[in-house]
């Protein structure tokens, strides 16, 4: 167990809250793609977060009684929001089924925006607390002196 | 872990008290990392009521240890921290228990700690040296 193990565990977060920036962003861009490879509008994509558990050596360390391991963060999945699209009357569009009716990505944009400022702020406090832990780094290197 | 002239109590318990720290930090940074997982909950180290007995300044009435070898004594080293968990209390419905002012605050609270704990150290060294150098500069 070391100080430096610590970085990694805020940089998991940061890796973390980053790709659901990214995320955000994509779907932000997509709110009017009505056509996608896979056929039919955009679907709003979610990350699903998990606690790094440290897998066999956080199990061994729990044994033998040793300090475990850092843990932090990671992105179990991205997945596809199941919620239903929205329809729109638009008859005119290319992309409109035959009873005029235009099926919209399930994009909220209210709600990505909220997820955007979410994300960044749990992105600003693993920067804190990532500088905090380099400062605490500087601190022990100056012991000696 | 020291040589002889080196069996300074003090010291011992200065470091068990950076390390009881510094495992303290990593609890409240894997909490901040994850402020967004549903269903974690926050964790937290201990230790300081460990080396509080094993300094013998304990509330609790224990029978004095003058020598390792005493029954139900701790010496200062074997003081270790343990990592415990929060369970049943959440703050949110996703079944997320960890508040992020709570742990920024906490986490600003323990980085301060561990600079005094380094600067008592360093203090400590400098002592040290001071008396090898039998005083002169």
């Amino acid at each position: 167990m070391s100080l430096f193990n610590a970085l990694d565990i805020s940089a998991s977060a940061l890796t973390a809250e980053r790709l659901r920036i990214e995320l955000v962003a994509e779907n932000l861009a997509n709110v009017y793609t009505t056509r996608t490879p896979a056929g039919g509008p955009y679907r709003r994509k979610v990350a699903a977060f998990g606690a790094r558990d440290g897998g066999f050596a956080a199990l061994m360390a729990r044994f033998t009684r040793r300090a475990e391991p850092p843990r932090g963060v990671q992105v179990t999945g991205i997945y596809e929001d199941p919620r239903p699209f929205k329809r729109v009357y638009a008859p005119d569009h290319p992309d409109a089924g035959p009873d005029g009716y235009l099926l919209l990505p399930n994009v909220d944009v209210v709600e990505e925006m909220v997820n955007l400022i979410a994300a960044q702020r749990a992105y600003e406090a693993n920067v804190t607390a990532f500088n905090t832990t380099r400062s605490l780094i500087q601190s022990a290197l100056s012991i000696g002196g | 872990m020291y040589g002889i002239w080196l069996q300074d109590r003090t010291l011992w318990a200065l470091e068990q008290a950076i390390g009881g720290v510094a495992q303290r930090h990593q609890a409240l940074l894997d909490n901040i990392a994850n402020v967004e997982t549903p269903g974690y909950a926050r964790r937290d180290v201990v230790f300081r009521d460990a080396l509080r007995e094993a300094l013998g300044r304990s509330r609790r009435l224990a029978p004095a240890a003058t020598d390792p070898r005493h029954f139900g004594a701790r010496p200062v080293q074997a003081v270790e921290p343990r990592t415990v968990t929060a369970s049943g209390w959440f703050m949110r419905g996703d079944g997320n228990g960890v508040s992020l002012d709570h742990e920024m605050a906490l986490l600003a609270e323990n980085a301060l700690e561990y600079q005094t704990l380094t600067r008592q150290i360093g203090m400590r060294v400098a002592m040290l040296r001071t008396v090898i150098s039998e005083g002169r500069r």
